[in-house]
């Protein structure tokens, strides 16, 4: 059994708490209109290209053995380029070389509290693959986080909770019609499934809101995820994550369209920190 | 408090007066030792004649907001004691220089290379000087537990079973210049007398009276006080510096070695703890006011004090040392913006939280005035090493990053081994270069196999050390022949035991420590050689050859792939494994070779700005360097390879076998500091304790600050780097020197 893997960054000091590895597994269901790491979209490798760095050496048109015609992965093109201007994102690994890969950074997740962190993409749509490798990770003491966007069957989440400690869980927006607009999906199973993880263990719920002036910001969103958590329960913590603009050169990489959004500004964010503090919850700007 | 009052008095005489002063008063004790008639004398006698003109010629200088006794005016502001410093010349120098022709007649190729600093050999291998005169530190703790009194009546007792001249003549040395530094300490106490009788203000009063009351007695008596303590530790610094011609560079372990004096203040009612730390805090500001940090950076070392201090760590006994003192010494830091003296802070992976919260606190906000230093590998290396486990547990680290252990340990230090340069003979076939310097290479000739290549390589490199321990020992025996070090030896267990000053190896150790330069470059070398040439076949060694004999010029998609092959730091298999076989081999070398002193000899990775100077002088290598592309530091990964994970690389240090190399090495990591806390940082420390890491220059800044900081200097002159074993102001570094911080690695 394999999984497919886009990025492995060690030594976090983000993505949950203390010092971390995080696995970014490739292919995601929804596909946000912000999204910073777009290059996770796809389910498969692919060959990504900054056209920025270019400096029409043509290197990589002479070491093709395609002519660059068709691309079969074989990545010479990125490893003869003197710019980096292209990059194989995803690999296969298996869960033992994943593991291998987490285990080194041991010594820091057990002086900081810190662990390994599951991201993407959305890393639950390789069910299989996170249940075996989160479940490694658990019977060798490493603290594991699921950082995900929920839009899953609710038994993805019944079959992998045993090895999971906490979950960094995104909410987009609340109003169905908005999410879709914004994520191509609606957010009912997203909803359905937080609902029940507030009402297991709220207390390994930390929620992350990607937040866009005039979006996702309003009163009527924020009074709608308000009243949610006063329903089924309140999350550890809420993360607030303005509005960035970190994915441009990856959409520009993997050949997609990209629009720049504005983020909240100083002080609505510190409004929507004082309404959660109303109900009780210690929310933050990242 | 306030201590603009102090910072202006102190500055304007270190920044605009003492130069002069004491070039004035090196002729005038020139003129004076010049016209003595030394016949018959040896170097002792001679050195006893040189510490009695200081003394008796010195005017005291006393400032009128400053409650120590200290300053005697025989140094230029940045001296650290040596008799010839980056252009000043101090009256400490004389016998030095009255001797030296020794040298020219006794080793005559070892004069010419000290004299003519035949450049090219000076960048093979530093440090083949006739003798060091920099680098020492003075056991102030023999005088805390003695007093010079003690000390003096210690040398006098061994008189009785001397049997030589020089044994006696050396015991002599010691006796006259401990009376020497009575007599310094009584001249300010009569000097602070004279000045109370016209003092205007209260506080010039109560420091003049305090001074002319304890000068009288400390330190020829032990000291009694914080106070007491803290006016040895000044007075010696600067007399002991000023009368033995010597770089003295270390405070040792002030948050140990002043705890009693400051518990015993405390319990007696003598001192409140804002007091002591007022005391505290202007000695500091006594030794931070000689310099200007505003200063441009431009020359090879023009940017650094030679003061250090160690806090932290655990005693002898393994009991952890964190108290009010480590508090008061890093608050005085961060309050009063203090830069020298450095500050060396040991750690361990069970250092208290507060402890390294302290230290933490201005490094996480870009201030990095401290360096790491790691109990966890340094005190095995120092016991596999053959120190007691006490003594290892007691170990400083001085100067930029070199290691001791105090009071009986004086060990020959700066002994530069510029491998990467080798190497570069080797590559380049610089026939030329070896008829220069004498030293003779075995070059690759393009046909050898990849374990062939490695035999020639660290065996060129213990040609190196061969003509490194041939040359010093031309001149390490006659050094006693020239000058003597009789103050500082007094301090130095086995000097008086023994009767013989540290120049006739007298000290209980006297390692031979060697430092290795481009190990990180070497590796990196080495691994893209095997790949691109042995392994995946892509081109021979003799095409490499070419490539880098041309600079990479026309070989471009070679360099490429170089620069794109496994490297140190990336903690690979293939990395970590030669790294690791090329440093015990390094280790190795060393197991017969003696130092100049008869010590053992050790390995360590240190490199000064060297980095930079010897970096531009040295052409490409098969690692994608260029010609003239700067070095790595010490371990520290190469620049080429862009590292994004921190904990590849401390983990990688594992492989190294680090506790083989007592001679301590340097990593250099830069953190993002908009990314930690305190908290991380401390975990991120526990876990550097765990790792093969022995001293760390840490560094919490982003790239996008410093960049800004370029282009707005006024609004970012807060920021403070450490550069290489000495932190300064990011934006009083010359351009040239800020480029190369920049183009360092920044772990995200």
């Amino acid at each position: 059994m394999t999984g497919t893997v886009f990025n492995i960054e060690r030594g976090s000091f983000v993505d949950g708490p203390g010092i971390r590895t995080v696995v970014f597994f490739k292919g995601c269901n929804l596909q946000c209109k912000w999204c910073h790491n777009p290059e996770s979209w796809s389910f498969h490798p692919q060959m990504l290209f900054y056209e920025e760095r270019c400096s029409g050496c043509g290197t990589c048109k002479d070491v093709c053995p395609n002519g660059m015609q068709t691309c079969k992965l074989c990545g010479k093109c990125a490893r003869f380029c003197p710019q980096d201007a292209r990059k194989i994102c995803g690999k296969e690994y298996t869960v033992d070389e994943l593991f291998r890969e987490i285990e080194k950074d041991k010594t820091y997740y057990e002086t900081s509290g810190g662990g390994v962190t599951f991201s993407g993409g959305e890393c639950m749509l390789q069910p299989r693959f996170l249940n075996a490798i989160a479940q490694k990770c658990k019977e060798n003491g490493i603290f594991t986080a699921v950082d995900t966007a929920g839009c899953v069957q609710w038994k993805v989440f019944e079959e992998i909770l045993p090895y999971v400690d906490l979950f960094l869980y995104d909410i987009k927006a609340m109003t169905s019609s908005l999410h879709k607009d914004w994520t191509g999906q609606d957010n009912r199973l997203i909803l359905d499934n937080l609902a029940n993880l507030l009402r297991l263990c709220p207390e390994k719920i930390y929620i992350r809101m990607p937040l866009l002036k005039d979006v996702n910001d309003t009163d009527k969103e924020i009074e709608q995820i308000l009243a949610f958590f006063s329903k089924y329960g309140k999350p550890k913590e809420v993360k607030l994550l303005p509005y960035h603009r970190l994915g441009k050169a990856k959409a520009a990489a993997s050949n997609m369209p990209f629009t720049e959004y504005a983020p909240p500004s100083k002080e609505r964010l510190q409004e929507i920190i004082e309404k959660y503090k109303g109900i009780g919850v210690y929310a933050y700007v990242d | 408090m306030n201590y603009q009052e102090m910072r202006k008095e102190l500055t304007d005489f270190y920044w605009h007066k003492v130069n002069e002063r004491s070039e004035n008063f090196r002729a005038l004790c020139m003129d004076k030792l010049d016209k003595m008639d030394f016949t018959g004398c040896n170097p002792a006698q001679m050195k006893v004649k040189q510490y009695e003109v200081i003394t008796e010629y010195f005017t005291p200088v006393l400032f009128k907001n400053v409650p120590f006794y200290y300053e005697m005016g025989a140094l230029s502001a940045h001296c650290d004691g040596a008799g010839e410093f980056r252009g000043h010349y101090s009256a400490g120098g004389w016998l030095y220089n009255k001797n030296k022709h020794i040298y020219e007649e006794k080793a005559p190729q070892l004069y010419e290379l000290c004299e003519t600093q035949k450049r090219e050999l000076l960048y093979l291998i530093c440090g083949v000087f006739c003798d060091e005169r920099q680098h020492f530190y003075f056991n102030y703790r023999a005088v805390f537990q003695h007093g010079l009194k003690g000390l003096y009546e210690k040398a006098l007792s061994q008189k009785a079973g001397a049997k030589t001249k020089q044994e006696i003549t050396f015991l002599d040395a010691v006796c006259q210049g401990v009376l020497c530094l009575k007599r310094i300490s009584e001249k300010f106490a009569e000097e602070a007398a004279e000045l109370l009788k016209t003092a205007k203000t209260d506080e010039e009063k109560e420091n003049l009276k305090r001074i002319a009351e304890r000068a009288k007695i400390v330190p020829w008596e032990k000291p009694e006080t914080l106070y007491d303590a803290l006016n040895t530790y000044a007075l010696l610094r600067k007399a002991v510096g000023s009368l033995e011609g010597v770089g003295i560079n270390s405070f040792i372990r002030p948050d140990l070695d002043l705890l009693p004096y400051y518990e015993n203040d405390l319990k007696a009612g003598r001192l409140t703890k804002e007091q002591a730390y007022d005391l505290i805090a202007k000695f500091l500001l006594v030794w931070d006011c000689h310099y200007d940090h505003d200063m441009p950076m431009v020359g090879y070392s023009d940017h650094e004090l030679e003061n250090t201090y160690v806090l932290g760590g655990c005693d002898k006994d393994g009991k952890i040392v964190y108290n009010d003192l480590t508090e008061m010494f890093l608050r005085a830091t961060r309050e009063e913006e203090i830069i020298f003296p450095k500050i060396k802070c040991r750690f361990s992976a069970n250092s208290p939280k507060a402890y390294l919260d302290a230290i933490n606190r201005d490094v996480i906000n870009g201030k990095s005035m401290i360096i790491y230093c790691n109990d966890d590998v340094m005190i095995p290396t120092y016991v596999k090493a053959g120190k007691t486990l006490e003594e290892a547990r007691d170990y400083i680290v001085t100067g930029c990053w070199g290691a001791f252990i105090p009071g009986v340990d004086m060990s020959d230090d700066a002994q530069y081994m510029n491998m990467l340069k080798a190497f570069e003979f080797a590559l380049h076939n610089r026939q030329d270069k070896m008829q220069e310097t004498g030293v003779q290479l075995t070059p690759y000739q393009g046909d050898e196999s990849f374990e062939e290549i490695y035999k020639i390589t660290i065996e060129n490199v213990r040609r190196l050390v061969k003509e490194h321990a041939r040359i010093t020992s031309l001149g390490g025996p006659l050094w006693q022949e020239v000058d003597c070090l009789p103050l500082i030896s007094m301090g130095i267990e086995g000097c008086l035991e023994t009767r013989r000053d540290h120049t006739a190896g007298g000290a209980k150790y006297k390692d031979n420590k060697y430092f290795f330069i481009g190990l990180p470059n070497i590796v990196d070398s080495l691994l893209a050689i095997k790949t691109l040439c042995f392994d995946e076949k892509i081109c021979t060694f003799k095409e490499m050859l070419d490539a880098v004999r041309a600079n990479w010029v026309g070989y471009e998609r070679l360099r490429t792939l170089a620069l794109k092959c496994k490297h140190w730091g990336d903690e690979s298999d293939e990395s970590c494994e030669l790294a690791g076989r090329f440093n015990v081999d390094l280790a190795t070398m060393l197991e017969d070779v003696t130092g100049r002193y008869g010590g053992k000899s050790t390995a360590g990775h240190l490199t000064y700005t060297e980095i930079r100077w010897w970096g531009e002088k040295t052409l490409a290598t098969p690692d994608g360097r260029r010609n003239g592309d700067y070095f790595s530091q010490g371990i520290t990964p190469s620049r080429l390879h862009q590292i994004d994970n921190v904990t590849a690389v401390l983990n990688s240090t594992k492989a190294l076998h680090n506790e083989n190399c007592s001679g301590n090495s340097v990593i250099n990591i830069i953190l993002p500091s908009d990314k930690l806390t305190l908290d991380g940082l401390e975990a991120f420390l526990r876990a550097t304790a765990q790792s093969g890491v022995q001293s760390l220059q840490l560094n919490c800044v982003t790239k996008k600050r410093l960049l800004e900081a370029q282009k707005n200097p006024e609004q970012h002159k807060d920021i403070i780097v450490r550069v290489t074993g000495f932190s300064a102001r990011f934006t009083s570094l010359s351009k040239g020197w800020q480029d190369e911080f920049i183009s360092r690695n920044f772990y995200q």
